[in-house]
């Protein structure tokens, strides 16, 4: 050793020695020192790089030359065996007598080079298996990774069984269900003054803001959290920091902000000089202080960036009654839920005290701490995962049957390769090492393959999932969103994949493999049939068995993907009350700073004028919100003509401000009255419209017309009802319409609203949109237009859940039944190629064509009829689980498994008359002398 | 194809090591022909191509002595047999004459 050289630096970081590793197996034995020692003085060399880029440069150097390495030494292998010119081993070879020369490894190399050459003789055989497998293994890592990320694997926050989600409860009373609730910050101050058993907490509310700077304005999705919210969840900033404490004083200026990920690459192009840049936020100036990390949507699922909560001023943080806030907390070290649990057992009655009640007929609030992975996926999502993940795994055991079925076949084809191996020496071990490394070479190309196809839809899950959540954004889905961002094909799922190929070439080669295995001499060289008569029955029994449970699978998927069928044909049928066709729909939010109720209220109406004025567009509205979109609000009502109710619960209908000819825009029918117009301004008394629903709920059996109701919301008092109008679906189509009330945006302004433009007959509604914006500039450059859609592509998206949970579930079923009739056509040539000789003996003592066609159908028939049974049972179960996700059928439907029950009989017919007419068609002769 | 012919890729390695002479190992190799060409080589290809041409008899290799910065591990130096000497010649030859005529055609002086 020379120790004169200098000495390397001590503090200098070592390569990864995990990828260090990983390139020593890698690499020849000649080349290992040598590649090893350049690999870690270009290490040295890397020095200056950022830590993180340095070891991704060396693993990738790593996995480059570690795959040109085996690349190079597959070929040769391949290769040599060629050049030697020996299309298939020589008998004498030590591979065929199994001579324990050489390592084990050679003998795998042998092993893996002589089923590379089987194989490559049989393309079709190989292409069957290898897709098949391909198909079934892609799409079962594709449904697992989705639901790994959404239901299995840990969230993605260090120690994430500490967090835990605290939400405010107000008790089952009258009638209501328990309902959980926000807090409001005072209180939330009051929980962590009287406990010690949190280490953490922060508080979030999710909003949309107006972005402003050098850009067009945009609007983005805001979270303003307490200051300990990314220390909570342990994220990481890429670039600055995270908000202190000071910042979660009132009053301070000027406020900070912290920009996602996407934000920051989005708007500033990754920029590293952003710190410290100065951004409007509805015109209020905000100083960037860092950049989450990537991949951080925030628990709202869509954050684009995050301010202290304190930027929403003293007067409606320091409100009591301002329950806006959800809460979050991590446990102190070593303090168990149940703990913490008890402890909060004491703080209702604390918060009472403090913060009585307005009327003391009401329930005092509860508190609850869960863990917060219960809340990780909404319930109709985990369900329709695991249910996809269910009848994947279906497809792919009926993919593993057929599978074995083939080889099945095959090693019987085999038997006399086998029993001359057998002859020349070759052991049962050393045969049936041979068969399963066939399967195994089979089932890690096929499952290469299906991972190539998976990494080809994962990415649509992971988007149509994005997109579904999206559609539905609700406080409880932020985490499913979240999962769905993390939906990815990482290391656990290429693991789960690898022990899916493992698993598979066991269940489906190692049968085929004994039985091909044991050989009989005599019998295997003379290349007649193996074993009895009653032997031969106990295989084809088997085979059968594989068959009726491969069509009780099929049935089951059939069923349930034709209830779900069913289900969305109801959805897309359903009436939502209004008629769609050319409108088109956009959200236009006016920031608080600039736009006083007034000045709201001028904007609207002029808005509403000169679009009015557009050519091409027949009427024009505004509303809170759209149909479908689930992002109304309400107002408790009650009635002074009538006594308060006993239980002090009022009805809280939804409440529309809405503006302009909203109901002709959007066709909704005037059942009674006169609609809102320009008479009901302000200082005239507030008028109101109510939906049918509310109609019907409130004046039971007679006309509401006139009729007085106070509305809760703040300083509106009496209105008078003076009209009725037909009901809308504004939450989802399943939920259907809830009791509404209309108000007209000049009594009662609002700063937020939907404007819906019907376009003229032939018309479409997109070709109004740059019209729109040139009005919308005019009147204000500083506003986004947001949300654009047309009415119909909400009403598409409000199906999109059911539709995708339907299409994915009817190509699984469609691939269970291609493959089950493929099984049963299988099983049905197998066994006519078997009882040739039987069919012709019964030729020749008389049987006609017609009782051999009956002989095999009635063999097919008794397998599907016993299929059919099992998989009604199965059928009855399946569906159970599905109810959650139907609409408008119930589970058990006749139709839907008569449906599938017929589909299933009669391609199992077609499937079975082609060996039958086969077998008829024998010629008695030939069978006969077949003996 | 007996010692066959060697593609563009393996011409610059062994370019390289004749360039560099005695002091032809992996990263020396790596550096030339990323200095000369203006090309990243990628470590792969280059590795590759070595254990190609040193099993196709074209290079020979020796050991140096085991050094420090490299985790105690030896250098590898290469040198060009006779036949890849060849081998190069042929190409070479064989390039010129395609070139012949054709030059001005390319834009080139």
């Amino acid at each position: 050793m020379n120790r004169n050289t200098t000495p390397r630096r001590p503090e200098s970081e070592p390569p990864p020695k995990l990828a260090t590793r990983l390139l020593a197996h890698l690499l020849p034995e000649e080349d290992r020192a040598a590649v090893l020692g350049d690999f870690e003085e270009l290490w040295g060399r890397d020095e200056r790089h950022p830590p993180g880029l340095r070891r991704l440069k060396f693993w990738a150097h790593v996995a480059g030359v570690g795959f040109g390495f085996s690349w190079y030494r597959l070929v040769r292998l391949l290769t040599s065996g060629r050049r030697r010119g020996s299309p298939s081993p020589s008998p004498s070879s030590p591979i065929l007598r199994g001579s324990d020369r050489g390592s084990l490894m050679t003998a795998w190399i042998q092993d893996t080079r002589i089923a590379i050459r089987t194989l490559r003789k049989q393309p079709l055989f190989t292409a069957t298996v290898v897709l098949t497998l391909a198909l079934g293994i892609g799409a079962t890592t594709s449904v697992f990774s989705t639901a790994d990320a959404l239901l299995f694997r840990p969230l993605p926050f260090p120690e994430p069984d500490e967090l835990l989600y605290v939400p405010l409860v107000v008790p089952a009373y009258g009638g209501r269900s328990e309902l959980e609730v926000e807090w409001s910050y005072p209180k939330v101050r009051l929980l962590m003054e009287s406990t010690n058993v949190f280490e953490g907490s922060t508080t979030y509310q999710a909003g949309s803001r107006i972005l402003t700077g050098a850009d067009d304005p945009e609007e983005v999705r805001v979270e303003s959290v307490g200051s300990g919210y990314f220390d909570l969840l342990g994220v990481e900033m890429v670039v600055g920091r995270a908000f202190q404490p000071e910042e979660d004083l009132t009053g301070e200026r000027p406020f900070v902000a912290i920009l996602s990920h996407d934000l920051w690459i989005r708007r500033y192009g990754g920029d590293l000089e952003v710190l410290g840049r100065t951004i409007r936020l509805d015109g209020q100036a905000h100083s960037i202080v860092g950049v989450a990390r990537a991949g951080f949507p925030g628990l709202s699922g869509s954050a684009d960036l995050w301010v202290p909560v304190m930027t929403q001023g003293a007067s409606l943080l320091n409100n009591p009654d301002n329950h806006a806030h959800e809460l979050f907390v991590r446990l102190r070290d070593g303090v168990s839920l149940t703990q913490a649990q008890n402890q909060l057992r004491a703080f209702p009655r604390l918060l009472a005290e403090a913060y009585p009640p307005a009327n003391p007929s009401l329930p005092i609030l509860g508190i609850r701490a869960r863990p917060l992975r219960e809340l990780r996926s909404d319930p109709s999502t985990r369900q329709a995962v695991l249910f996809l993940l269910g009848a994947v795994g279906a497809v792919l055991v009926i993919a593993c049957s057929n599978l074995a079925n083939l080889l099945l076949v095959r090693a019987r084809r085999r038997r006399t390769e086998m029993a001359v191996r057998a002859a020349l020496g070759a052991g049962r071990s050393r045969i049936l090492r041979q068969l399963m490394t066939e399967s195994l070479l089979l089932a890690a190309v096929g499952g290469a393959l299906g991972t190539a196809f998976a990494a080809v839809w994962t990415p649509l899950l992971r988007i149509t999932g994005l997109r579904t959540q999206e559609v539905f954004r609700q406080m409880d889905v932020g985490l499913t969103a979240l999962g769905f961002s993390e939906v990815a094909l990482d290391g656990r799922v290429l693991l789960f994949s690898a022990g899916l190929c493992l698993v598979v070439a066991v269940v489906f080669g190692l049968t085929p493999a004994f039985n091909a295995s044991r050989t009989d001499l005599a019998c295997g060289l003379k290349g007649g049939p193996r074993g009895g008569r009653w032997r031969r029955r106990i295989r084809l029994r088997g085979r059968s068995l594989v068959v009726t449970c491969q069509v009780a699978l099929a049935l089951a998927l059939l069923t349930c993907s034709g209830l779900l069928l069913g289900s969305l044909t109801s959805l897309v049928r359903s009436d939502v009350g209004i008629r769609s066709e050319n409108v088109l729909t956009a959200r236009i939010s006016l920031p608080q700073a600039r736009y006083d109720s007034e000045g709201a209220k001028t904007f609207w109406a002029e808005l509403l004028e000169r679009v009015s004025t557009l050519p091409g567009i027949r009427s024009s509205g505004v509303n809170y919100c759209p149909p479908l979109s689930d992002r109304c609000t309400g107002t408790f009502i009650w009635f002074p003509d009538r006594p308060a109710p006993p239980d002090g619960i009022r009805p809280m209908p939804e409440f529309h401000m809405v503006a302009g000819d909203y109901f002709g825009t959007l066709g909704i029918p005037l059942q009674q009255g006169r609609l809102l117009g320009p008479e009901d301004r302000e200082g005239m008394p507030l008028a109101v419209v109510v939906g049918e629903s509310a109609a019907n709920a409130f004046w039971p059996g007679e006309s509401p017309l006139g009729k007085v109701i106070t509305l809760q919301r703040a300083g509106l008092g009496d209105a008078t009802v003076v009209g009725v109008v037909g009901d809308v679906s504004y939450g989802s189509i399943e939920a259907g319409p809830r009791p509404a009330i209309y108000a007209s945006r000049n009594q009662v302004p609002s700063r937020t609203g939907y404007l819906a433009l019907k376009g003229v007959r032939g018309r479409s509604s997109s070709s109004l949109l740059p019209a729109l914006r040139a009005v919308l500039a005019e009147l204000d450059a500083k506003l986004p237009l947001t949300d654009v859609r047309s009415m119909s592509e909400r009403l598409a998206d409000a199906t999109s859940p059911t539709r995708f949970t339907a299409i994915v579930l009817s190509l699984f079923a469609g691939a269970g039944l291609t493959l089950s009739i493929m099984g049963l056509f299988g099983v049905l040539a197998l066994m006519a190629g078997e009882r040739m000789h039987e069919f012709g003996m019964r030729r020749v003592l008389g049987a006609g064509q017609r009782d051999l066609v009956g002989l095999i159908l009635k063999h097919s028939g008794r397998m599907i009829g016993f299929g059919l049974a099992l998989g009604a049972s199965l059928s009855w179960v399946s569906t159970r689980l599905l109810e959650n996700l139907l609409f408008g059928l119930r589970p058990h439907d006749p139709r839907a498994m008569l449906g599938a029950a017929a589909l299933l009989s009669l391609s199992a017919l077609l499937a079975s008359l082609l060996p039958a007419l086969r077998a008829a068609k024998v010629d008695p002769l030939v069978a006969v002398q077949q003996d | 194809m007996g010692r066959g012919s060697i593609g563009q890729f393996e011409q610059l390695v062994l370019l390289a090591i004749l360039r560099l002479g005695s002091e032809a190992y992996g990263v020396a190799i790596l550096d030339e022909i990323g200095r000369t060409t203006g090309w990243r080589a990628r470590r792969s290809a280059v590795y590759v191509a070595l254990r190609r041409l040193e099993d196709k008899g074209l290079v020979s290799s020796r050991m140096g002595r085991p050094r420090p910065e490299r985790g105690g591990r030896a250098r590898k130096y290469f040198s060009v047999e006779a036949a890849g000497r060849a081998l190069l010649r042929e190409s070479r030859e064989a390039l010129l004459c395609m070139w012949k005529g054709i030059e001005s055609e390319l834009g080139e002086s």
